[in-house]
């Protein structure tokens, strides 16, 4: 599959503020890509302008060297001649089709041969476990069983691009377990380039080999899911990715966790007169007794735990610093008892600095 | 006798299926435009994305899945037809003035701007119902078939 490239899309429904603002975005060949942010922030927008279901008002898509959508130059090529797969969030089956004729469907178009059509769908229902469902309607199926109908319907025609557009929002969490493992085997094993959209920061993480993370219709950060979350280019990206979400510390209102942070940073970070807050994530903290013999080199926030919640197989522990609640996520509870003073220690590499206008700052970790 | 192009209507049956069809397209239509709408515009784009065109399409997708709200529209339009024609036989009495009869009675006496006026009266009463509707209720064929 060729790369796909978005350079400048914006798309206007006709009224108010841009769906999609002006998005640079290049998909290279074997990509697994999660779109992902809050809803309304444009990534469907964005997956249905790659298909062809909506045209771009300003800006041109690139499918390898073709044009396949540029309004400057009057060039739009119909979703159908695209030959780009697409599962729906709603899986738009087709009711009135058997399963085994939805997935024919497109195989029909190609005007493949019969013999080879039904070893195709015998063959494709076979690997996502509705074989014997073949001759149901999707009325008579779950939820799970007809994603997989989607999923089959898409896959039998060997599109060399895939769209999944919000696929598991509608499954139960164990499903939705299994079926990711599934997607991901089968972006292995068909060696397609896969576009996911999704608002769940987990499956984006565990399941993209790159992430963009969008908001408002403006593109915030493109990277590996591990890049995204060690290093957060704003506040957004870094408030969005993570359970329990980061921790914000706000400088210059006055609070005494805001003038520790402050005064440890002052010597490792250059302009920290413009640091506007500091994320934590709940892991890098560690909650320990409070010491009297601290050194005074690293940075300590005196609290007092609040309570400390049962998660499986990892502890969330909630902490009263000053008049801010702190999260943190550890592996061993320790002796923690609700009421205990606390110090939470922090490494300066946990420390993510953010200026007024909520962008990245660097911090000298040596 | 044939003057212009297309023979006289008046006098055939032709006329017949011809002004029961024009009645009742606009209900027969509607419930043909509610159905679309409920079903949106998914089943066909993802037809769109196998690679169907629109002929294709609209006979192996959008006709079959809407048959049964087509057939509706067919029998409705049917049997309203046939009840409106007995009922107006049996209800209307001599001296019982519709819209439609004024305005005919009106141009026989010779009023014929009356009679205008009747015809625009009646015009305006279904262009204002037809059009609030639209406005309520958003259901304007221009504007697609939804979702």
């Amino acid at each position: 599959m060729p790369t796909i490239t978005l350079t400048g899309v914006t798309k206007n429904y006709g009224s108010g503020a841009n769906a999609v603002d002006d998005l640079d975005l290049t998909i290279e060949n074997g990509d697994f890509m999660c779109l992902l942010g809050p809803s309304g922030c444009g990534k469907t927008t964005t997956v249905r302008m790659i298909a062809g279901l909506e045209n771009v008002t300003e800006g041109s898509i690139r499918i390898g060297e073709h044009v396949v959508d540029e309004p400057a130059s009057r060039t739009f090529v119909p979703p159908e001649k695209r030959d780009i797969g697409l599962v729906f969030q709603s899986y738009a089956l087709w009711p009135h089709l058997s399963v085994a004729d939805n997935v024919d469907y497109g195989l029909k178009l190609r005007r493949v041969g019969k013999a080879e059509r039904q070893a195709k769908v015998e063959q494709m229902t076979q690997k996502l476990g509705i074989a014997q469902y073949r001759d149901r309607y999707p009325s008579q199926l779950s939820g799970g069983q007809q994603q997989r109908v989607a999923l089959a319907r898409m896959l039998a025609v060997s599109p060399e691009l895939m769209l999944l557009d919000e696929p598991l929002s509608n499954l139960d969490s164990r499903l939705r377990l299994e079926m990711r493992a599934e997607l991901k085997r089968i972006h292995k094993e068909f060696g397609a380039t896969v576009v996911f959209v999704t608002h769940d920061q987990w499956e984006a993480m565990t399941l993209a080999t790159r992430v963009a993370v969008m908001n408002q219709g403006v593109l915030q950060q493109v990277g590996t899911p591990m890049d995204i979350y060690d290093r957060p280019i704003n506040r957004f990206v870094a408030n969005f990715l993570g359970v329990p979400p980061i921790n914000f510390i706000e400088m210059g209102v006055g609070s005494p966790q805001g003038t520790a942070v402050a005064s440890y940073l002052a010597r490792r970070v250059e302009g920290a007169e413009r640091i506007g807050s500091v994320g934590i994530r709940p892991e890098a903290l560690t909650v320990e007794r409070i010491d009297p013999n601290r050194s005074s080199d690293r940075l300590a926030l005196e609290g007092r735990v609040e309570s400390v919640m049962p998660t499986g197989g990892s502890w969330t522990i909630e902490t009263a610093v000053g008049d801010q609640r702190i999260y943190t996520t550890t592996l061993q509870r320790g002796e923690l008892r609700t009421g205990d003073p606390v110090d939470l220690v922090v490494p300066a590499a946990g420390l993510h600095v953010f200026d007024h206008d909520e962008h990245r700052m660097e911090v000298q970790t040596a | 006798m044939q003057r212009g192009p297309v023979p006289a209507l008046y006098g055939t049956s032709a006329i017949l299926v011809l002004i029961f069809f024009t009645e009742q397209m606009p209900f027969a239509s509607r419930s043909g435009i509610s159905a679309m709408m409920q079903l949106g515009a998914d089943p066909e784009e993802a037809a769109q994305m196998s690679g169907a065109r629109w002929w294709r399409r609209f006979f192996t997708i959008v006709l079959p899945i809407q048959k049964g709200a087509l057939a509706t529209g067919v029998v409705m339009a049917f049997i309203s037809g046939v009840k409106s024609l007995s009922l107006v036989i049996i209800l209307a009495v001599p001296g019982m003035d519709l819209l439609t009869t004024l305005s005919i009675r009106l141009l026989d006496i010779g009023y014929s701007q009356a009679g205008n006026a009747v015809v625009l009266l009646v015009a305006a009463i279904a262009f204002i119902g037809t059009y609030s509707v639209q406005k309520v209720m958003k259901t304007d064929l221009a504007q697609g078939i939804g979702g």
